[in-house]
C-alpha cells in the first residue's frame, strides 16, 4: 500500500495552507479543557477535491469550521489564498449536513441568500445567476417552493445551489449527504462528482463513508480521534470521470477500501496493515 | 381496565374505530356534523321536553336562541358588545405594543433575559384575576380595569413566546447566515426575526384566549357594562337563557379572534403552513 | 423554549434554571434591579411624594401590611378556606380528568365522538359560567368547588388524552412482545408514559382552579382570600390589597413549583421541553 502525502504538481502556492492547527476549548459543565484537533498540517491546491474521512467525534467538522472561519484556531495558522482566515468570507461557501436552509424563504430566495448578504443584488444578471444555479442542481420548476415542501435530497440540492451561486473559490461540505436517504445519497454522489468536475472548484468534503471518500476525492485525509489529528493522507489515483458504478470493481477502489476500512478500525490494526 | 385498553387507538383494529379512521376528511366532517345535531337534539329533549334538568340552570338550545333574540330586541346586546370589543382590542393592542419589543430585547440580550425573564414568569404564573381588585381601585368602574386586565393577560404569553423564539433560533441557520457573510444587522433582519414569527403567532393565539378570560373576569367582577355585566344581570334575574346566549357570543368572539390570528399568520408567514409534500 | 404538540399547539416551557458560577452574577443583577425598582418606588411615594400614598402605597407600607397579615388569624382562616376549596375541586378534577383523558385517548371511537366537544369546551372561556354556578349552588363552598372543578378539569383531560394518544405504538408493542398485557400494560407502560402530560395539565388546571375560587369569592360569599382582597381594595386600603396580591403571587408560584418538582421527581426521564399541551 502506498501512502503518500506528496504535494501535487500544481503551479504556485497552495490555495489552503494549514500549519500546526490545534483547537481546544473549555467544557463549561465539567470545567475540563477538551482538545478537538491537534497539530494538523495540510496543503490544498486550486481545483483539488479533498475528502476528509474519520469516525464521528474526530474533529473533522471542527477542522472544517476553522477553514470556514466559524471557529478560531487555538494555535497554528490557516491561510486561504495566502492570507490568514479571520472569519467567514465570500471566497468560501459551506454546504451543511442539516441543509440549514431558511424555512421562510422559497428555493429561489434561499439560493439568492449569499448574493444578498454580500450586496451583490445591485447589478444586472443576478437573477440569471440564481436561476442558472437552480437549474444546475436540477431544481428547475421548484423555484417558488418552500423547503418544507421538498424532500431531504432536494433540500440539499438547494444548499448546493446556494453555495455555488456566489462563485466561491472553495466549497466546504460538511457531510452533506449524511442526512439524506441511502438511495438518494448514491444518486447525489454521482451528481456532486459531475458538478465539481464541471466547475473545477476546490472542495473540502467531510464524510464518514469510505466509499464516498474514495469516489469523490483526489486525496483522502484520514482523521483519528482523541485527540483529533490527521492519521494519513492518501492519493486515490482513480480516473475521472468516476461514478458509483464504474469504480465498483476497480481493483484500486477495492484496495483503497480495504485499507481505509482497516485504518478506521483503530490504531493497532491500522499500524500493522500499513507496514 | 384491560377491556378499554385492548381497544386502544394503536391496537384497535376493525370495528367502528377503524371505520372512523378510514373516513375521508369530508366524511369525518359529516359524522361530526351529525354528532352536533344529535347532541343538540338530546339536550333539547332532556331539558326542554322531558324536563329532567331544571331549565333555569341549563336552558335548552331553543331557549338560548330565544334568549339571543330577546337580547337583540331589548337593545342591550349591541352597546355591551361594542364596549367589550373596544376594551378587548385596546387592551390587546397595548399588550402587543409592549410585549413584542420587550420580547425581542429579551431574546437578543442576555442581561435583559436574566432580569425581565424571572419577573415576567412570576407574574405570568399568577392568575390575572388577582390583579382585578387593584385595577378596579385604580381605574374606577368603567372600561379602565377591563383594558388593564386584558392587557396584563395578553402581555406575558406574547412576551415570553417572542423571547423564546429569538433564543431558540436554529444554531445551524445562524451559522449559515455567518458563512454567507451576513452582518450583525443582516443576521437579525434575515435570520432571527423571521424565525421568531411562528413563535409570535403562537403567543398571540394564547394571548387571545387569556385576554378573553381576563375581559370576562374583569367585567363579571365589577363593571356596569360589557358582556360580563350582561351575563351577571341576566343571571341575577334568572334569565339564564339570555346569559347563555351572551356566553355563546363571548365564545364566538374568542374562536373568531383566534381564527383572525391564524389567517394573519397564513398571510404573513406562508412558510409555516403544513407541507404539501 | 417551545414545543409543537401532536395537536399542533405551541407552548412555551419555562427554561430550567441551572445554577452555575456564571449564572450567579445574573441572580445578583436581578436582585439589584428589583432593589433599585423598590428604592425608586419608595422614593417617589414616601420622600418625593410624586404619587399619593393612598393610591400607590410605598413598599415599606406594603411590607408592614404583609407582616400584619401573617399574624392575623382571620387571614389564616381565609387562607384555609380558599385553599381547601381549591384542593377539593382539584382532586375531583384530577380523578375525573385523568380517567376521562385516558379513556378518550385510548378509545378511537370516544376520541372521534367526544374529543371535538372536549376541545370546544376547553377553549371556551368557562369563567363566564361563574354567575350561573353561584345562582345554582348558592354562596357557600359548593359553588366554588364546582367552579374550581369545571375550570381545572379540561386542561387535565386534554393533556392526559394527548399523552395517551402519544404513547407510541412501538412502546405498546414492545411491552406486548415481552408479555406485558392487560392491567400490567396500563400500569407499566401507559401510566408512566402519560404521567408527565397529566401533570402538565394539572399544573395548568391548578392555576385555572385558583382563578375559579377567587372569582367565586368575588361574586358572592363571605370568606376566603379573594373576598379579603376585594374588601381591602373596596375600602381603598391599597397597602393591604397589594399585600394580598403578593400572597396570591406566592401561592400561585409555589403551586407551580410544587407540581413541576413533582413532575421532575416522578418522571425524571422526561424532557420538559417535550411535554406539550395547549395553554
Amino acid at each position: 500500500m502506498t501512502t503518500t502525502s506528496i504535494e501535487r504538481n500544481e503551479a504556485g502556492a497552495p490555495l489552503i495552507s494549514v500549519r500546526d492547527l490545534s483547537v481546544s476549548y473549555d467544557v463549561a459543565r465539567t470545567g475540563k479543557r477538551l482538545t478537538a484537533i491537534e497539530g494538523v498540517d495540510l496543503d490544498v491546491h486550486e481545483g483539488e477535491f479533498i475528502t476528509v474521512l474519520g469516525p464521528s467525534g474526530c474533529g473533522k467538522t471542527t477542522f472544517m469550521n476553522v477553514v470556514a472561519g466559524l471557529v478560531k484556531p487555538t494555535t497554528g495558522t490557516v491561510l486561504v489564498g495566502g492570507s490568514p482566515v479571520t472569519g467567514p468570507g465570500p471566497d468560501r461557501a459551506v454546504v451543511f449536513q442539516d441543509y440549514a436552509l431558511l424555512p421562510w424563504r422559497t428555493v429561489f430566495d434561499n439560493v439568492k441568500f449569499g448574493l444578498e448578504m454580500q450586496k451583490e443584488l445591485k447589478g444586472a444578471g443576478w437573477r440569471e445567476r440564481v436561476q442558472e444555479a437552480i437549474e444546475l442542481v436540477g431544481l428547475a420548476g421548484f423555484e417558488q417552493s418552500y423547503p418544507r415542501e421538498l424532500s431531504g435530497g432536494m433540500q440539499q440540492r438547494v444548499g448546493l445551489a446556494r453555495a455555488v451561486v456566489a462563485e466561491p473559490r472553495i466549497l466546504l461540505m460538511d457531510e452533506p449527504l449524511g442526512a439524506v436517504d441511502a438511495l438518494t445519497r448514491e444518486v447525489m454522489r454521482d451528481e456532486i462528482e459531475k458538478l465539481m468536475a464541471a466547475t473545477g472548484k476546490t472542495v473540502l468534503f467531510i464524510t464518514h463513508s469510505i466509499e464516498e471518500a474514495i469516489l469523490l476525492g483526489d486525496r483522502i485525509v484520514v482523521f483519528k480521534s482523541h485527540p483529533g489529528a490527521i492519521k494519513e493522507i492518501i492519493e486515490t489515483g482513480l480516473e475521472r470521470p468516476r461514478s458509483e458504478r464504474s469504480i465498483q470493481h476497480d481493483p484500486r477502489f477495492l484496495e483503497l477500501r480495504d485499507h481505509l476500512w482497516d485504518a478506521l478500525q483503530g490504531e493497532a490494526t491500522a499500524a500493522a496493515v500499513s507496514k | 381496565m384491560s377491556a378499554f385498553l385492548a381497544a386502544g387507538p394503536n391496537l384497535g383494529r376493525g370495528g367502528i374505530g377503524a371505520w372512523l379512521a378510514g373516513l375521508s376528511p369530508a366524511g369525518k366532517a359529516g359524522v361530526l356534523a351529525i354528532e352536533v345535531v344529535v347532541m343538540l337534539v338530546v339536550w333539547q329533549l332532556v331539558v326542554g321536553v322531558f324536563g329532567w334538568i331544571n331549565p333555569v340552570f341549563l336552558p335548552p338550545p331553543t331557549a338560548i336562541a330565544q334568549g339571543f333574540v330577546e337580547l337583540v330586541a331589548g337593545g342591550t346586546l349591541w352597546p355591551n358588545m361594542l364596549i367589550s370589543a373596544q376594551a378587548w382590542l385596546i387592551g390587546f393592542a397595548i399588550a402587543a405594543v409592549i410585549a413584542i419589543p420587550v420580547g425581542l430585547l429579551m431574546g437578543s440580550s442576555l442581561p435583559m433575559d436574566r432580569v425581565v425573564g424571572p419577573i415576567a414568569w412570576t407574574i405570568y404564573a399568577t392568575p390575572t384575576i388577582a390583579y382585578q381588585p387593584l385595577a378596579k381601585a385604580w381605574f374606577g368602574f368603567g372600561i379602565g380595569p377591563v383594558i388593564f386586565l386584558v392587557a396584563v393577560s395578553a402581555l406575558f404569553p406574547i412576551l415570553l413566546n417572542v423571547a423564546a423564539g429569538m433564543r431558540t433560533t436554529n444554531a445551524s441557520i445562524i451559522r449559515a447566515g455567518k458563512v454567507y457573510g451576513a452582518s450583525r444587522t443582516q443576521l437579525y433582519r434575515s435570520v432571527y426575526l423571521p424565525s421568531t414569527v411562528p413563535f409570535l403567532f403562537a403567543g398571540l393565539r394564547q394571548a387571545v384566549v387569556l385576554a378573553t378570560i381576563g375581559m370576562v373576569v374583569a367585567e363579571l367582577a365589577g363593571s356596569a357594562s360589557g358582556m360580563g355585566a350582561l351575563i351577571i344581570k341576566a343571571a341575577n334575574t334568572y334569565q339564564t337563557d339570555q346569559a347563555f346566549a351572551a356566553i355563546a357570543i363571548v365564545v364566538a368572539w374568542s374562536v373568531g379572534m383566534t381564527q383572525v390570528v391564524t389567517l394573519v399568520e397564513r398571510w404573513a408567514a406562508p412558510w409555516t403552513r403544513k407541507g404539501r409534500r | 423554549m417551545t414545543v409543537t404538540s401532536a395537536t399542533g399547539t405551541m407552548r412555551i416551557v419555562r427554561p430550567r434554571r441551572v445554577i452555575r458560577r456564571s449564572e450567579a452574577k445574573w441572580t445578583w443583577l436581578l436582585v439589584g434591579v428589583i432593589a433599585a425598582i423598590l428604592l425608586i418606588w419608595e422614593a417617589a411615594v414616601s420622600w418625593l411624594q410624586l404619587i399619593p400614598a393612598s393610591f400607590l402605597p410605598p413598599p415599606s407600607a406594603i411590607a408592614v401590611s404583609f407582616g400584619k397579615l401573617l399574624v392575623d388569624p382571620e387571614f389564616w382562616g381565609a387562607f384555609g378556606y380558599s385553599l381547601g376549596n381549591v384542593a377539593i375541586g382539584l382532586v375531583i378534577a384530577v380523578v375525573v380528568g385523568v380517567t376521562v383523558g385516558l379513556a378518550v385517548g385510548w378509545s378511537p371511537v370516544l376520541r372521534f365522538t367526544v374529543a371535538p366537544f372536549l376541545w370546544l369546551l376547553y377553549s371556551t372561556p368557562k369563567v363566564a359560567l361563574a354567575p350561573l354556578f353561584i345562582l345554582g349552588l348558592g354562596l357557600g363552598s359548593e359553588s366554588k368547588i364546582a367552579l374550581v372543578f369545571l375550570l381545572a378539569v379540561f386542561p387535565i383531560i386534554l393533556n392526559t388524552m394527548e399523552g395517551a394518544v402519544t404513547v407510541s405504538t412501538s412502546l405498546v408493542n414492545a411491552g406486548r412482545v415481552y408479555g406485558v398485557n392487560g392491567v400490567a400494560l396500563g400500569w407499566k407502560i401507559i401510566v408512566p408514559a402519560t404521567l408527565p402530560y397529566s401533570l402538565s395539565g394539572i399544573q395548568r388546571g391548578a392555576a385555572l382552579g385558583f382563578t375559579g375560587e377567587v372569582l367565586g369569592e368575588f361574586l358572592g360569599g363571605t370568606g376566603g382570600l379573594g373576598h379579603m382582597l376585594e374588601y381591602a381594595a373596596y375600602q381603598f386600603q391599597m397597602d393591604d390589597a397589594i399585600a394580598m396580591v403578593i400572597v396570591m403571587v406566592i401561592i400561585a408560584n409555589l403551586t407551580l413549583l410544587l407540581i413541576s418538582t413533582l413532575r421532575r421527581r416522578l418522571a425524571p426521564w422526561y424532557d420538559d421541553r417535550k411535554i406539550a399541551g395547549a395553554s
